[in-house]
């Protein structure tokens, strides 16, 4: 049988950076591909070449054996291409229906009018398909973003699609959401579509994928059949070197109170939830998407309103009660996303690296800026967390998802905070980045900051954590400790409170 | 198969510097556009347009940039930071017309300048805590700060205009200085002191927009607000600024028309100037979305139009074929801002 998608030699340049060299890809029907490689590799820009967004500087893509040559994304469309995006694009007051048929909604007797029945048939079919219980009348924005996705798949099944590229589709999921997902890349492989499924999570690749592909730095440096390698084989590959085994490691005490939250209270959401942070310490915050991590740090910031409730901080060794700013300003926050509330997206890196601590620039008495030294910064900070860039003046727009998560970290790690709260902070970071930012996270813990850490990984909150508080319906449920904190005690608390929901 | 060894490690080493420098250098320069569009338009306008190169004439659209120069500062300040200012031109109308009532009144200069300036920055403040503080949407505050002012005005004169301004006041505003006579002109020509004036405020005010800290603080709010607040930068206070400076540009220019058209009236600056504000705002680089713009940008974008406007009124072409064109020059403006964000 011969391939349904094949990609030969294809070559992309950007300013200052060789995206890929010369890759060549084939896909077959019934088959799903695992896309692999660092951050910055260059896999999104790939499957944008065959999504239609890039043209390609050199190769071709042929489909069924024929070439063909998309010179917009529609193009891609209409060869039978869907592409579930790294970052969801969809209109949020829309429906569900309204999103799936926005470019083809199905028109009805009168001009320029739609039939809004037929396309409410025709996503209720597709989201059956895929056995979802989602309702097309729903609103695009009351859904979850694992459920956003469902809605894209099923827009791909309704146009027929019959190749499906899938890019970090699993990052933003929770343990729940990605069961969901996975069975749905399983009966599309069953119906015979060809996909193609980026991740840098290699158990997904190896669970899911019949052969893999590897990418660095542009260049194809492996392929093969799953079966035939280790996962330890393909990190090689990914990482272009040989990795060695952590240590294992001990888990810290903790020294003295830091921030203690005291019957936070937030109207629907959070119900009196309290917690002490110690100095040096790595604090865990576990629970379900939903549970109000997120909300409840939002709110102890300021940033979100807060119905009730006291913080107290130490400040200098005395302790009392601060005001929003002033936790604010002694904080460091990597959030959930870097795009709305992490990055200055058109911004250049080093403007973004330094905005956090931008008055140590300001010089004399007209507070001019440093740029200099801002740049200096900038550029020891692209070396020291091994951001892939062609230079500072970049912006950090066009960085890859990986990288982009890489500069966020650099422009908290440039203030030295006594706080460090990391809602995600590995989203979408390739393997070795993942360990250096461990890493670094236990380097700070060590040298006194207190950490608190959000994260729906399983195995990034086991290797971090000192302690691990579990959140559910807004307040703390229970608290692990030391040895207590293993993979399944975690996914035991996470199923008991998804269990709990259903 | 395990792949094969490839080292790839200077991939990314910066191919082609030349070129990627030039690159990083044109899209953080978008100030380039207004100044080439404004030298490529005075050459043109001095070859064909007759008297346009006259220095009497130059020395007129000079003085014609200190009318609305001020208030292009502010609403680039504004514009950047992530508002937009609608209000300024009905605000210099008010203060103007307060002031100028009190220095009739009084037969000083003094007492009634700093009533102008009073009231330019009671406006500023107003718009600054409706939105920096209490969250509301610029356009929708601007917009009823505009007709406040403007019905404010119109009550406090009874829509009569306040004649019999002292001299001192006049003389100190639309003084011209260092009168030189060059080419066919007779009698020597001044250079405006309000001219003077903007170039000063332009100089200082885009020194401290572009280089200092708190101007990084202004662009990065506009660029993206929650961003900017979870990085530590007091944004409420920062937007609240950029509105209390427009309130103070409104307050200058209140005094430099008063004294140039030597009365003050409610209908000081006509609406249709708002639309040159904004425009030149965004012909020099400023976006609706904001983070973006600059004060050079924004000087040079109010020279363009004012060149137009002055070769439209020297050619004798009506004024609404003007309005059309500089409109149709807006729309062209916006589209290549467009198409640059891609
Ligand atoms: N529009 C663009 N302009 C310039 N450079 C770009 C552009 N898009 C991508 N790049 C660069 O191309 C390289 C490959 O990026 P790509 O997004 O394909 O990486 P990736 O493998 O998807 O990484 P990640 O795992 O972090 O998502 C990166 O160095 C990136 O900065
Ligand atoms: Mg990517």
């Amino acid at each position: 049988m011969t391939a349904k998608l094949h990609m030969q030699g294809v070559t992309k340049v950007f300013p200052g950076v060789k995206a890929l060299d010369d890759v060549s890809i084939s896909v077959k029907s019934g088959e799903v591909l695992g896309l692999v490689g660092v951050n910055g590799a260059g896999k999104s820009t790939l499957m944008n070449v065959l999504g239609g967004i890039y043209r390609p500087d050199g190769g071709h893509i042929e489909i069924d054996g024929r070439r063909v040559d998309f010179a917009r994304p529609i193009d891609a469309d209409a060869a039978g291409i869907a592409f579930i995006h790294q970052e969801l694009l969809y209109f949020p007051s829309l429906t569900v229906a309204e999103n799936m048929f926005i470019s083809h909604l199905p028109t009805g007797k009168l001009p320029f009018s739609v039939d809004k029945r037929a396309a409410r048939a025709r996503a209720q079919a597709s989201l059956d398909q895929l056995g979802s219980g989602i309702r097309p009348t729903a609103r695009m924005e009351s859904l979850s973003v694992g459920e956003m996705q469902v809605v894209e798949i099923a827009r791909a099944v309704a146009m027929g699609a019959d190749i499906v590229i899938f890019d970090e589709p699993s990052s933003s999921l929770s343990i729940k959401e990605k069961e969901a997902l996975f069975n749905i890349v399983r009966k599309l492989k069953a119906e015979g579509k060809a996909v193609i499924y980026i991740s840098h999570f290699l158990d997904e690749i190896q669970e899911l994928c019949d052969r893999y592909v590897v990418l660095r730095n542009g260049q194809l440096v492996g392929s093969g059949d799953i079966a035939e390698v280790t996962h330890d084989q393909i990190v090689e590959m990914i990482v272009g070197q040989v990795v060695t085994e952590r240590a294992a490691r001990t888990r810290r005490k903790g020294g003295a109170p830091m921030l203690s939250l005291e019957g936070i209270r937030r109207e629907g959401i959070l119900d009196g939830a309290s917690l002490e942070l110690r100095e040096g310490e790595v604090l865990g915050l576990w629970g379900l998407m939903g549970s109000g991590r997120t909300e409840l740090i939002r709110s102890v910031l300021g940033l979100d309103p807060m119905d009730g409730g006291r913080i107290t901080l130490a400040i200098d060794g005395d302790s009392r009660e601060v005001s929003h700013d002033e936790l604010l300003e002694r904080t460091a926050y990597v959030t959930e996303s870097r795009r709305t509330d992490g990055l200055f997206l058109d911004e250049a890196i080093w403007k973004n690296i330094s905005s956090t601590t931008l008055a140590d620039y300001a010089r004399g008495r007209m507070r001019v800026l440093d740029k200099a030294a801002e740049a200096g910064t900038a550029r020891s900070m692209i070396d020291r967390l091994k951001i892939m860039t062609p230079d500072h003046h970049t912006q950090a727009a066009i960085l890859s998802g990986g990288n982009q998560q890489k500069v966020v970290f650099a422009k908290w790690l440039n203030r030295k905070p006594d706080i460090l709260i990391l809602d995600e902070p590995t989203r979408g970071v390739d393997v070795s980045s993942k360990g250096e930012i461990g890493e670094l996270v236990g380097a700070l813990a060590e040298a006194g900051t207190s950490v608190l850490l959000v994260t729906s990984e399983i195995e990034e909150m086991v290797a971090l954590a000192d302690r691990v508080l579990v959140l559910r319906d807004g307040m703390i449920a229970a608290e692990m400790l030391g040895e207590d904190i293993t993979e399944t005690a975690l996914m035991a608390a996470a199923l008991r409170t998804e269990a709990a929901h259903a | 198969m395990v792949g094969e060894m490839v080292d790839t490690s200077q991939t990314y080493v910066p191919r082609d510097s030349g070129v990627l420098k030039l690159w990083h250098w044109l899209r953080s320069h978008p100030a380039l556009l207004p100044v080439v569009l404004s030298v490529v338009m005075a050459l043109v306008f001095a070859l064909t347009v007759p008297n346009f190169a006259d220095l009497r004439n130059i020395m007129n659209i000079f003085g014609q940039l200190g009318f609305l120069g001020f208030l292009c500062i502010g609403m680039t300040y504004v514009m950047v930071a992530g508002g937009i200012d609608l209000s300024s031109y009905t605000v210099v109308s008010a203060a103007a017309v307060v002031g100028a009532t009190v220095m009739v009144a009084t037969d000083s200069t003094v007492p009634g300048c700093l009533l102008m300036l009073v009231i330019g920055l009671a406006f500023g403040t107003i718009n600054g805590i409706a939105i920096a503080y209490l969250r509301m949407v610029p356009f929708i505050v601007t917009l009823s700060t505009m007709v406040l002012a403007e019905g404010f005005a119109i009550w406090f004169t009874q829509a009569q205009s306040v004649y019999g301004l002292p001299y001192a006041f006049i003389d100190i505003f639309s003084a011209r200085i260092l009168p030189m006579t060059w080419g066919i002109s007779a009698r020597p020509v001044g250079i405006p002191v309000a001219g003077i004036a903007v170039l000063v405020a332009a100089l200082i005010l885009g020194f401290v927009l572009s280089r200092t800290l708190y101007g990084r603080r202004v662009y990065l709010t506009g660029a993206n607000e929650e961003t900017a607040r979870i990085s530590g930068i007091r944004v409420r206070r920062i937007k609240f600024s950029t509105y209390v400076l427009a309130g103070l540009m409104a307050a200058i220019t209140a005094m430099i028309l008063t004294a140039d058209l030597g009365t003050a009236t409610t209908a000081m600056v006509r609406d249709v100037r708002l639309m040159d504000i904004i425009a030149a705002t965004v012909i020099g680089g400023a976006s609706l979305k904001g983070g973006k713009g600059s004060i050079l940008g924004s000087m040079f974008g109010l020279l363009f139009l004012t060149m137009l406007s002055n070769a439209f009124n020297l050619l004798g072409v009506s004024p609404f074929i003007a309005m059309v064109i500089k409109g149709t020059v807006l729309v062209a403006v916006i589209g290549l801002d467009v198409l640059r964000a891609k």
